[in-house]
């Protein structure tokens, strides 16, 4: 038998090398003659299945055994290697070496205990720190890197680590057809537009409210075979050209023709142009595909149609579009976007809405939340009775709202098992500590009034509860806050935040709550009024220089009244009728006219340069948000006008208006003073003004 | 002795052999990308968040989680993008998605490589593209990018399904958002996943195995020595496991080897937990105010974020400040601030020693 042959002249090499190995003196580093006695050893314990068990021992012995454990890694005696790393002699420890380099990538897919290969790496490291080869200490460094990872692998798969898919998803719009509910009605809306004689339909609704799926499900077919739809994301064709859109629409149709498969695209192809005469060309690919369809119709569906308003500028396209789809038979279109038609600014834009018909996208009914919840996750969570309800209760049956609530669910239960109300109850508090980025950045967009207003009916209401709008006027009267909001101001906050789709009013009644119950919430959880107040004036500190500014612009501010009181002393000395005047108050206007007069050329440039040097020390543009230009003008104006009367007040003869000028001037200052001294930032009365206005401005701004 | 001491990290972690833990995490990250949604990783700083998200590709939580060979991760780390353009970003991001995806040609850094990129891999080979953004903050406050971009990177990845996670700097999405710019919009897609401190059963697998493996044991009482200066936070453990792991070397005296170790902490882990400190709200200060002063903790969003910060722990049956040290800080901070009034520790000091409501005027 070979295995015998095989072991028998194992057993007689390894007496040979017994010998040998005593007094050849083989280093470690002499690569080529360890292999030279390695090698034909090898090809014999290649082919040996059985141990080559030698009994009289030794460093023959030792080589030959370690050599089977490299070519046989699963029936190697892990034991054995890691002693015969301690070998004196090189060639038993490179044999060692590469034993366990063979063990270890056998051990890769095994999955061997954890505990052995923790005593392996010890092991190793005992011996990397004794070894005094550089080849063996090389070799070993990896084995140690080796068994470190392969230690220090997660244990195989547990029962809980057997990764569920959250089917449920917040945020992207959903393209599958079955994760996809509702919405029935809104189809059939647009599907009588359009077969009813409008020409393009404006589908409009909040963020997140599932415009985007809407057009993906047409997009798949959801209105019938009668259309051929043609999804264009506009969001991808941002700040392009003109003909570079038309471009893109072209692709997108010639895909959609091809994805379609029912008409050829031969002879359809648009030649690429740009200019003035890219339309007609667009026009005539529209016309040949119409054609070509007939009596199906083409469909365009534009998502994110504002940005078509920073495109379209003020160019004829839109007028071109509009005849285009005027044309019969001709294409249909249909717009979504988050903003309201009346809302738009580019009067191109209205051309082309002129004739649209106005479809609103909001929440889903009870039965399409219930689908909703409980279709993607069939067979894996099971939801009790009540709890459907409640997550209805909970989000409005804001679809948003309502994938987020059970994609916590999901979470908590890891993808499987009954849910209850407290599992409800649990995942909405999830995401009142831990919001999703839309609710913050929707709260973000709000004016100040609107967030006040939002805040404080959420911290006055309780779930489902209504509140009448005069109620809110009053609300900051009864809690004290240090704001008071008129009846329109709130009426046009309410309308903001209705905007949204974050407050509903009553059917037949004007009483008002929160749509959402997770958002009101949020809101009165991490959004009070006092908050929000707090945050106004820490934002507003915040855009006003520091201390050493302030400074400076105080003193120049200073320096500037002390050069104007030599001014008005000469505009007295050569005023007409100073004297009279200084002696009647009765002319003080008439005296003030001729200071006007005299010196308004040097005294208004002079404080007008010293103003706006001030203003600028005291005023930190920061985020890139300055002060627009004419606020600067009217701030400067005003502090000419204070220097003016001032100077006048203080120079004036008389001693009431003396008294007046002096006192407004000291007590101008001195509260400056006092604000700077009682203020961390040392920030005074004028610097907190101009915070004030760098943070309304900035708010406009944002909203606009 | 021991020479190399397996504590030393301090930032992001690359070698899955040095990371652990994290099982629930990565659970709710991979079951969300899987299921095609964006997840921002949230939590305060230096609590691994980065790391997380390299294990994402962790040959080892990959086959653990049964993650499919189709799933790619490109991972960006977008510190090398501050102050950077539109194509620079692009270049960065074909050439890192174009390894990944196997794609030899990536074209030139427009927006039509990138879609035609992912017209190749993902609808052309089924692959599934994720894309690991590290710093993230950093590209939404970057004012080179347009909200086209962003705009734009919000279409590709609807169109091709491809998902984004990202790892902020700062905190919580709140402060994320205060702080970033024109980017803002590209976060509507995402969801949140808050990373905490690790479970107490990770944090002692953490203490213990990088020691064991360099031949020191950590015993019961070294143990509770680095909860009770560190708690279960990953960054502190670390720092509290180095130096105990110094101190138990057999040259080094064993004579006051707690107050060496505390030592030690402290003045390594001090800036940090001063960092801390100073990032708390004003509900999260009078709440430890009161807890510190032996008060008793009513539930509330202040306290339960404290837990999930690993501010407030439990640790062998009674309820306490996750670190001595820290505990000494609050401390010394409320005597300092009693003491004084104002200052430029003002917001602190009010927040710690009143309760009324604050207001500091309207508009």
């Amino acid at each position: 038998m070979p295995e015998t042959g095989g072991v028998a002249k194992l057993v007689g090499s390894a007496r040979a090398l017994n010998a040998d190995l005593a007094w050849r003196g083989i280093d470690a580093e002499d690569v080529e003659a360890y292999l030279r006695l390695a090698e034909p050893l090898e090809g014999v314990v290649r082919r040996t299945r059985r141990f080559p068990r030698i009994e009289e021992g030794g460093p023959g012995s030792d080589l030959i055994q370690l050599l089977w454990f490299k070519h046989h890694p699963a029936r190697a005696d892990l034991k054995t290697c890691l002693d015969r790393l301690a070998s004196p002699l090189a060639p038993i420890r490179l044999a060692a070496a590469e034993a366990l380099t063979s063990w270890l990538a056998a051990a890769e897919t095994a999955s061997p205990d954890p505990e052995i290969l923790r005593q392996t790496h010890t092991a190793l490291l005992q011996r990397r720190r004794e070894e005094t080869s550089h080849l063996l200490s090389f070799q070993l460094d990896g084995l140690v890197e080796r068994t470190e990872t392969l230690a220090s692998r997660p244990a195989p798969m547990s029962d809980d680590d057997d990764l569920s898919l959250n089917p449920y998803v917040a945020g992207l719009p959903i393209r599958d057809g079955h994760k996809f509910f509702g919405r029935g009605d809104l189809l059939r809306q647009i599907s009588t537009a359009l077969s009813g004689g409008f020409s393009s339909v404006v589908l409009h609704g909040a963020r997140r409210t599932g415009k985007t799926s809407l057009l993906y499900q047409i997009d798949s077919g959801a209105l019938g075979r009668h259309f051929l739809p043609v999804y264009v994301d506009l969001q991808a064709h941002a700040g392009v050209s003109v003909s570079t859109l038309l471009g893109a629409v072209v692709e997108a149709t010639e895909e959609a023709i091809l994805r379609d498969g029912e008409v050829s695209l031969e002879g359809l192809s648009m030649p690429p142009v740009s200019g003035d005469s890219g339309f007609q060309a667009f026009q005539r690919f529209v016309g040949r595909v119409v054609e070509r369809l007939a009596p199906r119709t083409l469909l365009f569906l534009f998502d994110e149609y504002e940005i078509l308003q920073q495109t379209l500028g003020a160019s004829d396209v839109a007028r071109q579009f509009q005849a285009l789809l005027e044309r019969q038979p001709g294409p249909r279109i249909v717009f979504a976007g988050s903003q309201k038609v009346e809302q738009l600014k580019s009067a191109s834009m209205l051309v082309l809405l002129d004739l649209a018909r106005y479809v609103k996208i909001s929440f889903l009914s009870r039965e399409e939340t219930r689908e909703l919840i409980t279709r993607p996750s069939e067979g894996r969570l099971d939801f009790e009775s009540g709890t459907v309800e409640r997550i209805f209760e909970l989000t409005g049956g804001h679809p948003f709202y309502v994938q987020l609530v059970c994609q916590e669910i999901f979470e908590l239960k890891r993808g499987r098992g009954r849910v209850g109300l407290p599992d409800v109850e649990r995942a909405t508090r999830q995401f009142t500590l831990n919001p999703s980025p839309h609710t913050v950045l929707t709260w973000n967009t709000l004016s100040l009034n609107e967030q006040l207003v939002g805040s404080a009916i959420a911290e006055r209401l309780r779930e489902s509860d209504w509140v009448e709008p005069a109620e809110i006027v009053e609300l900051f009267v009864r809690e004290k806050h240090p704001v008071r909001l008129k009846k329109a101001e709130v009426g046009q906050a309410l309308a903001g935040l209705k905007e949204i789709d974050w407050i509903q009013q009553e059917e037949n009644g004007d009483r008002l709550r929160y749509c959402v119950e997770v958002v009101r919430r949020w809101v009165s959880e991490n959004r009070s009024v006092w908050d929000l107040l707090r945050d106004f004036a820490r934002v507003a500190n915040a855009r006003v220089a520091g201390p050493l500014r302030q400074l400076f612009a105080w003193l120049i501010d200073m320096g500037a009244a002390v050069l104007g009181i030599p001014l008005l002393g000469f505009a007295f000395a050569v005023a007409p009728f100073g004297a009279w005047c200084e002696s009647s108050a009765r002319c003080f206007g008439l005296f003030l006219g001729s200071v006007f007069l005299l010196t308004a050329i040097p005294m208004i440039a002079a404080s007008a340069t010293v103003g706006a040097l001030a203003l600028g020390l005291r005023f930190l543009s920061s985020g890139g948000l300055p002060l627009q230009r004419a606020h600067i003008l009217g701030l400067t104006s005003g502090l000419v006008v204070r220097n003016v009367l001032w100077f006048a007040l203080v120079l004036v003869d008389h001693g009431f208006w003396r008294g007046i000028g002096l006192g407004a001037l000291a007590g101008l200052e001195g509260t400056n003073l006092f604000m700077c001294w009682r203020d961390p930032l040392r920030q005074g009365l004028f610097s907190r003004l101009l915070g004030f206005l760098a943070v309304w401005e900035g708010g406009e701004r944002d909203r606009s | 002795m021991s020479i190399w001491n397996p504590f030393t990290n301090r930032s992001t972690i690359y070698k899955e052999s040095e990371f652990f833990g994290r099982r629930r995490e990565l659970y709710d990250i991979y079951s969300r990308l899987m299921g095609g949604q964006s997840v921002s990783l949230v939590g305060e700083r230096r609590v691994g968040k980065s790391s997380l998200l390299q294990a994402l590709d962790f040959p080892g939580q990959r086959s653990r989680f049964r993650i499919p060979p189709a799933l790619r991760i490109v991972h960006l780390d977008l510190q090398y993008m501050a102050g950077c353009e539109e194509d620079d970003f692009l270049e960065y991001l074909l050439e890192e998605a174009g390894d990944r995806l196997e794609v030899d040609e990536v074209g030139p850094p427009r927006r039509e490589s990138l879609r035609r990129l992912a017209k190749e891999a993902v609808r052309g080979r089924s692959l599934q593209l994720v894309i690991a953004l590290d710093e993230f903050d950093v590209l939404l406050n970057n004012r080179q990018i347009s909200l086209d971009f962003f705009a734009y990177l919000r279409a590709w990845s609807s169109e091709f399904r491809i998902c984004f996670v990202g790892a902020s700097r700062e905190g919580g999405v709140e402060r994320m958002l205060e702080s970033s710019g024109t980017g803002s919009a590209f976060l509507n897609v995402f969801g949140s996943v808050y990373i905490g401190h690790l479970r107490e059963e990770e944090a002692l697998e953490l203490i213990v195995t990088p020691a064991r493996g360099q031949g020191i044991e950590f015993d019961p009482s070294d143990i509770e020595r680095v909860v009770e200066l560190a708690g279960f936070h990953p960054y502190f453990v670390q720092i509290a496991c180095c130096h105990l792991f110094q101190l138990r070397q057999p040259d080094q005296p064993q004579d006051d080897l707690d107050v060496a170790l505390e030592q030690k902490f402290r003045h390594e882990a001090m800036d940090n937990l001063v960092y801390l400190f100073e990032r708390l709200s004003e509900e999260e200060l009078k709440a430890l105010r009161s807890f510190a002063l032996g008060g008793n903790l009513v539930d509330s969003p202040a306290v339960y974020h404290l837990e999930r910060k690993g501010i407030l722990i439990d640790w062998q049956g009674r309820r306490r400040l996750f670190s001595r040290t820290f505990e000494k800080l609050l401390q010394s901070e409320i005597a300092q601030l009693a003491a004084s009034d104002g200052g430029l520790e003002g917001k602190v000091a009010e927040g710690l020693l009143k309760d009324k409501p604050r207001g500091n005027g309207g508009p």
